[in-house]
């Protein structure tokens, strides 16, 4: 279903959201995008992406909270997350964790292409 | 200090020509270097002068000490690995000379066995206290401890000073009898040998003139003692003495220590023996504390409160009298109290990290101890304030993350275009324009790792997260890290062996730490060796209590000069700053931060052009209190 194939960035930085829509565009994915937490609770319940690449530091709700209110809703709860973030403090990672995210990337710390090969694995 | 010397320094322990205290030094380093015996000579039976190599940078001014470094002292003996020797050398000699004498004391010992090509740590040059004036003076020396002396000498400092040098045998100052002769001809110095105990005639000549110059004195206790005796009862005012090692005993301090020494060795053995006033004196010292001390009884009542509880909390003393310490505490959960009371009326004594509130309903963070007195019902309660350093430490902590959150966003902009565009995605790019992309990207992904080896640095230092221990296998861990590099020992076909003792147990740490520290040391071998060189890694036990790690390069090794500053904070050595450009010059640093951490020991040995070896030992059961909270990159 092409539906399963959705993937939601949530990123309020536009030259990141803007690259990474082009490469998993470019790769065949399909894409919806947020730039605050709260467009992005509202699009995932909305559109039931199979997988948001969520970052952390965003305005208006930051990610860990959009997270938190993601997995109270019968939808959101089972939705895989993949924290996309700049942030490296263990005590984010520990509560993205325990919210139920997938994964915490640094995004300086991962190449574009590894991203793509990440998501790829998680909507086989 | 009333001398003045004409005389410049880098160096932020030398004397500074300032009389206030107002800017204090900025001291954010050791000036350690590492230096090579040049000669040992044995002048008397008892006395060697060592000379060592003069590092550059080493500027100092006559009169001042190194401190000299033998690090296997505490490493094998855990005895104290220094001692202060003062600078015989004149400020323009290419080497520094110490004098020693021959004693029993193992480091002394240790000192006498080095020989010409050895090498040695200094620290220095140190001390301002022993710089005499450019004025009239007079100098008073014993034996050996005319080593300060010969460097204001040899330096021509102090022109037309009076030297009074005493050696009951003669036999260190024979030695220098001729040179020193020659320098008083040639600076007007007013020499005065004597093979006798000084005497009060001795000095009869210049009394008088004594009384308005200053005067340094150097020698055994004895000696000092006797010339401070000697000159005081000749009317010169103690203002005018200056020593270096050893300072008089008078016969009040005599006596002073004895008392002191008698009452606490009988308190020891659970006796009291009467001195009187001690009580007067031990309340000085506890209002004078900026901690706060207070004494209950068994309920908490509050029976004496120090100067500092006023100054904290906001209450008098009258105040709190025959209160419990909840008028500023009590915030902590109730249960914690609980158990904190039963433990200590039980006679145990405890040590918390508490909330309280002042009077003006500040909240402030202390350190609580508290120990009962056996037998009188009294409890003693001492707090340290800590909030300061933390708020401090919370205030560092977020600059840290949000300065390096904002410094990975825009380098994950540029790394991830630049993919995009060597890619091909958005359409073909020269060869020129890819190798130029690639430069780009190269140099991001250094700046990355710059911000991440930061962001380490900063985490180790401040202990913001807590470690894992788990019992981690080095050997695992090592073949691991192998694993990792390949790709770059293929690249320049470095070749790698690895051996270990099968017996090497496993140690109670946090497997992130040693892998951190295992890639750091291996990268650098394998960024500092030329294509086809060879690293080799060996683990063995050490010591029974400790696993030693070794690894050897046959690579650009470190300038001599330089091998003293090598674990400081982005240092790079000279020889590769050119050849390697990629390198940050934390590596190091980071991995001493962790191995101290462990309890361990982390040192090496180079030869330009020929390689280093670095060891490494972590003892197999990390003592937890050695341990920090240490953090590290998730």
């Amino acid at each position: 279903m092409k539906s399963d194939k959705i993937i939601l960035i949530v990123e309020d930085e536009v030259p990141l959201l803007n690259v990474l829509y082009d490469k998993l565009t470019l790769e065949g994915f399909s894409i919806v995008k947020a730039m605050d937490g709260k467009a992005g609770l509202e699009l995932a319940l909305a559109e039931h992406p199979a997988l948001i690449l969520l970052d952390i530091n965003l305005p208006v709700m930051d990610g860990i909270s959009m997270l938190r209110e993601l997995r109270k809703d019968p939808i959101g709860k089972d939705i895989e997350v993949v924290m996309l973030t700049n942030f490296s403090e263990y005590k984010l990672l520990a509560d993205a964790i325990a919210l139920g995210a997938h994964d915490y990337l640094v995004k300086s710390d991962w190449k574009l292409e590894d991203v793509v090969k990440l998501v790829r694995e998680k909507l086989k | 200090m009333e001398g003045k010397v004409a005389m410049s320094s880098t160096n932020p322990l030398s004397s500074k020509q300032n009389n206030s205290w107002s800017d204090l030094p900025n001291i954010d380093y050791e000036p350690r270097f590492h230096v090579t015996v040049l000669a040992k000579t044995k002048i008397t039976k008892n006395t060697v002068i060592l000379s060592l190599e003069r590092p550059v940078g080493f500027i100092f001014t006559p009169g001042q000490y190194i401190w000299l470094v033998l690090p296997e002292l505490t490493k094998y003996f855990g005895t104290i690995d220094r001692k202060a020797y003062s600078i015989a050398t004149e400020r323009n000699d290419k080497q520094i000379d110490i004098i020693f004498q021959l004693t029993d004391d193992n480091f002394i010992k240790k000192l006498n066995i080095l020989k010409s090509g050895d090498s040695v740590d200094i620290i220095g040059p140190m001390g301002s206290a022993f710089i005499v004036s450019d004025n009239d003076c007079v100098m008073i020396a014993e034996k050996a401890s005319i080593a300060p002396f010969l460097s204001i000498l040899r330096s021509g400092a102090s022109q037309g000073c009076q030297l009074f040098i005493y050696d009951d045998k003669n036999n260190v100052i024979s030695y220098f009898q001729e040179q020193i002769k020659r320098l008083s001809k040639k600076f007007n110095y007013e020499l005065h040998f004597s093979q006798a105990k000084p005497q009060k005639s001795d000095f009869n000549c210049i009394t008088k003139k004594l009384c308005n110059l200053p005067i340094f004195i150097a020698g055994s206790q004895d000696f000092v003692n006797i010339v401070t005796d000697i000159l005081v009862k000749s009317g010169v005012p103690l203002t005018k003495l200056h020593y270096e090692e050893n300072y008089p005993q008078t016969a009040q301090t005599k006596k002073l220590e004895k008392r002191f020494s008698d009452y606490f060795s009988h308190k020891n053995k659970g006796q009291t023996i009467a001195f009187s006033g001690i009580s007067d004196i031990f309340m000085q010292s506890v209002q004078q504390l900026s901690n706060h001390v207070i004494l209950t009884d068994s309920n908490g009542r509050i029976l004496f409160a120090n100067q500092a509880v006023t100054d904290i909390t906001g209450y008098t003393f009258d105040e709190i009298r025959g209160k419990t310490p909840r008028i500023w505490g009590g915030l902590m959960p109730s249960d914690g109290y609980a158990l904190l009371w039963n433990h200590l009326k039980k006679g145990g004594s405890a040590k918390k990290v508490i909330v309280n509130r002042r009077r003006d309903g500040k909240l402030y963070t202390v350190v609580a101890t508290i120990t009962p007195i056996p037998g009188q019902g009294i409890f003693v309660a001492t707090e340290e304030n800590i909030s300061t350093f933390r708020e401090v430490d919370k205030a560092k902590t977020e600059f840290v993350s949000i300065a390096s959150h904002q410094l990975r966003t825009p380098l994950s902009v540029i790394k991830w275009y630049v993919e995009m565009l060597l890619s091909g995605d958005v359409g073909a790019v020269s060869e020129k324009q890819t190798e130029y992309l690639q430069e780009i990207y190269t140099s991001s992904e250094h700046m990355v790792e710059l911000v991440n080896s930061l962001l380490d640095v900063s985490r180790l230092e401040l202990g913001t997260l807590k470690p894992n221990r788990e019992s981690v296998s080095t050997i695992d861990i090592a073949r691991d890290v192998i694993k990792e590099q390949t790709i770059n020992l293929d690249k320049k076909k470095i070749k790698l062996s690895f051996t270990f003792d099968t017996k090497i147990p496993s140690i109670y740490a946090d497997p992130k730490l040693v892998r951190m520290v295992m890639q750091n040391l291996l990268s650098n071998a394998i960024k500092y060796t030329p294509d086809k060189g060879n690293i080799h890694m060996d683990y063995s036990i050490y010591k029974k209590e400790s696993i030693l790690f070794k690894i050897s390069d046959n690579g650009y090794g470190i300038p001599r000069q330089q091998q003293g500053q090598i674990f400081t904070k982005f240092f790079r050595a000279d020889n590769i700053r050119t050849k390697i450009t990629e390198g940050t010059g934390l590596g190091l640093y980071i991995i001493k931060m962790i191995i101290d951490n462990y309890g361990g020991k982390v040192w090496f040995e180079s030869k330009e052009n020929k390689g280093t070896t670095f060891y490494m030992s972590i003892p197999v059961k990390i003592a937890t209190n050695k341990e920090r909270e240490m953090g590290l990159r998730i």
